[in-house]
């Protein structure tokens, strides 16, 4: 576990996160301190329900911590009000999913720029054109495969080059083509500074880490070479 | 990020015209309706009121000699002298129906109620206008009866037959001779299609015929059926009417009752207002049916718009755009439609109606008044329907949203 350090992308300092079920109180990441540095790749494995969402989410700022603290780009996060941290998410963080998770009602440019106001279409066909979709660009995501909406979901994450880049299990339902489109990207958005975390099973994925944690029961174990 | 909610809003309704498109149809029809019927009717409020203004009319007490708290109240000399004598009072006109008819080689028959002619919103006459001031011995007839076309007898001097009572239950036909002066537009006169209108003299003739008296015996006696009371100003009209009431005669003002709708109108009135609160409990509800079933659809699509930096007020507008904007199309579409409709029924309702022609003139259109505030009350409605819904999409956690299956 790399301890929390100044010039950090992002930082968990003793964070955790528990909810609330009818079972009773589920842990689902006990108090965890990282960092994650610029051009670092961090790997997260392990089986499901071992809190690599979880980490990925509070990292994302998705998820409050239930104690400890988040920081993003130096600035503490957890306390402060929802509209701040949407506006720290839109600024600094990008995220792709297992699905790809493309609004079905716009077409390929239109996801790729949701949420991006000072992003011309121009922008975002260059953007698909490098993942290899461009000649997609003005089809709804039901006339895409899952290979080109995991692109265009891909695009839409790095479209506002992101400080840190979160994907979830990003290459698990594509095939070899796609899955290392997907690989390929990642690597590269480290390789223009930014950070990137991944949770993946995936060892095409986690073989391009710089770093990799494993987790279970919702505690980081060890840290893989 | 609002104005692109509203982008991402307007994008949604059109990818799922189909979905909102029964919401389209029962508020843009529910509208029609209700603009409709409550701007046909307001049309002919309004022109009522203009034309009871126009001619005077918010001038005139009318009373009525009729039973009241269980005593018939005369209008005999006396009492139309205590009438002239309330202030304000410019001057009283009695007057009593009696029988009048007539028949010659071109009209088969015509029955004719006499009365004396009105001096506040008399009829109006061919060509529209003001009837000619009658004289004794003239008399002014609708253009038509219900058999009969009575254009041939203008001009002329007729012998009209009347009854002239001799005991109870019995009477002797009697014969008055009147010249015909004019022709009025049975549509635009307040005091029924058959009336024949005379001058105060000869009414009071007819009626004390009718009744078997000298006119000096029936005002004495028998006394008046009704009476315009012609206030000097408006301002006056409600203390004098209040004045004649406290004499124990039924008072009305004679605007009230021009102003009163046909019941034809006042239903579609009533029934346009009722409609009214339901197509707003229809579109709350239906606005916050759709969209709530838009928000568990749409969970994923929620993570993501806010893991991109979608606020939560975003969402919200995002979500209450979608049924804003299905919203406007349905309130254009019932604003076209009660406007074609309004036409539609003025124009049929003109022939229809008792004082029709002067209800509903021209072309009926909705009034802007209720119109506008029946769309803005739709489109508040809508707002509260959808964002009460949309208030949930904003407060799902995010990380829930994302989470697969």
């Amino acid at each position: 576990m790399t301890p929390a350090g100044g010039g950090a992308v992002a930082e968990l300092l003793a964070a955790s996160r528990d909810f609330e079920t009818a079972a009773g109180r589920v842990v689902a990441l006990a108090e965890t301190s990282l960092a994650v540095e610029p051009s670092e790749i961090l790997g997260l494995a392990g089986p499901s329900g071992s809190g690599k969402t979880t980490l990925l989410h509070l990292l994302g700022l998705l998820l409050r911590p239930s104690s400890g603290e988040v920081r993003l780009e130096g600035r503490e996060t957890s306390r402060v009000r929802e509209g701040v941290r949407d506006a720290f998410r839109r600024e600094f963080v990008g995220f792709v999913y297992q699905e790809a998770m493309l609004v079905s009602h716009l077409n390929a440019v239109r996801n790729v720029t949701l949420a991006r106001p000072g992003l011309d279409a121009n922008r975002a066909q260059q953007l698909l054109t490098e993942f290899g979709v461009g000649q997609l660009a003005d089809r709804s995501p039901a006339q895409l495969s899952g290979g080109e909406q995991q692109r265009v979901a891909l695009a839409r994450g790095l479209a506002h080059a992101p400080a840190l880049f979160l994907a979830d299990e990003p290459t698990s339902n594509l095939d070899d083509a796609s899955a290392g489109v997907v690989v390929s990207s990642i690597s590269g958005q480290a390789g223009t500074g930014g950070a990137v975390v991944v949770a993946s099973h995936d060892p095409r994925m986690l073989d391009v880490c710089t770093r990799v944690l494993r987790l279970e029961h919702g505690r980081v174990l060890e840290e893989a070479a | 990020m609002i104005p692109s909610a509203l982008g991402y809003g307007l994008r949604s309704a059109l990818a799922r015209r189909k979905r909102w498109l029964p919401f389209l149809i029962v508020v843009g029809v529910g509208l029609t309706v209700v603009g409709t019927s409550l701007g046909v009717a307001g049309r002919a409020s309004d022109r009522a009121r203009a034309s009871a203004d126009r001619d005077g009319a918010d001038r005139v007490v009318e009373v009525e000699g009729t039973l009241n708290t269980g005593r018939q109240v005369r209008l005999d000399g006396s009492t139309l002298a205590r009438l002239g004598d309330v202030p304000g009072v410019e001057r009283v006109l009695p007057s009593s129906p009696a029988p009048l008819g007539f028949k010659d080689a071109k009209v088969p028959g015509a029955l004719l109620v006499a009365t004396a002619i009105r001096t506040r919103r008399p009829p109006m006459v061919d060509p529209e206008g003001a009837p000619p001031k009658l004289r004794p011995g003239e008399v002014l007839l609708p253009r038509r009866t219900v058999d009969s076309d009575l254009k041939s007898v203008l001009g002329r001097k007729l012998v009209f037959d009347t009854q002239r009572a001799t005991g109870v239950g019995e009477g002797t036909a009697a014969s008055y001779r009147l010249r015909v002066v004019g022709l009025y537009d049975p549509k635009f006169q307040p005091d029924g299609q058959d009336v024949a209108y005379t001058t105060e003299f000869d009414n009071l003739r007819l009626a004390a015929a009718n009744s078997g008296l000298a006119p000096a015996q029936f005002q004495r006696r028998e006394g008046f059926d009704t009476a315009e009371v012609v206030v000097r100003k408006g301002a006056a009209v409600g203390p004098v009417l209040a004045r004649v009431q406290r004499l124990g005669l039924p008072a009305t003002t004679l605007s009230q009752r021009l102003e009163a709708l046909p019941t034809l109108l006042s239903l579609a009135r009533d029934l346009g207002l009722f409609l009214a609160v339901v197509l707003m409990l229809v579109v709350v509800v239906t606005t916050a049916g759709q969209t709530a079933a838009a928000v568990r659809a749409r969970q994923s699509e929620i993570g993501v718009l806010r893991s991109v930096g979608y606020g939560r007020g975003a969402v919200m507008a995002a979500f209450t755009a979608e049924a804003l904007i299905a919203a406007v199309v349905a309130m254009v579409a019932g604003v076209v439609g009660s406007f074609a409709l309004s036409a539609i029924s003025g124009r049929l309702l003109r022939d229809r109606l008792d004082q029709g022609a002067i209800l509903l003139p021209g072309l009926t259109l909705p009034t802007p008044g209720p119109l506008a505030a029946i769309v803005a009350a739709a489109l508040v409605s809508t707002f509260l329907g959808a964002g009460f819904a949309a208030v949930r999409a904003a407060r799902l956690d995010p990380s829930l949203s994302l989470r697969p299956g």
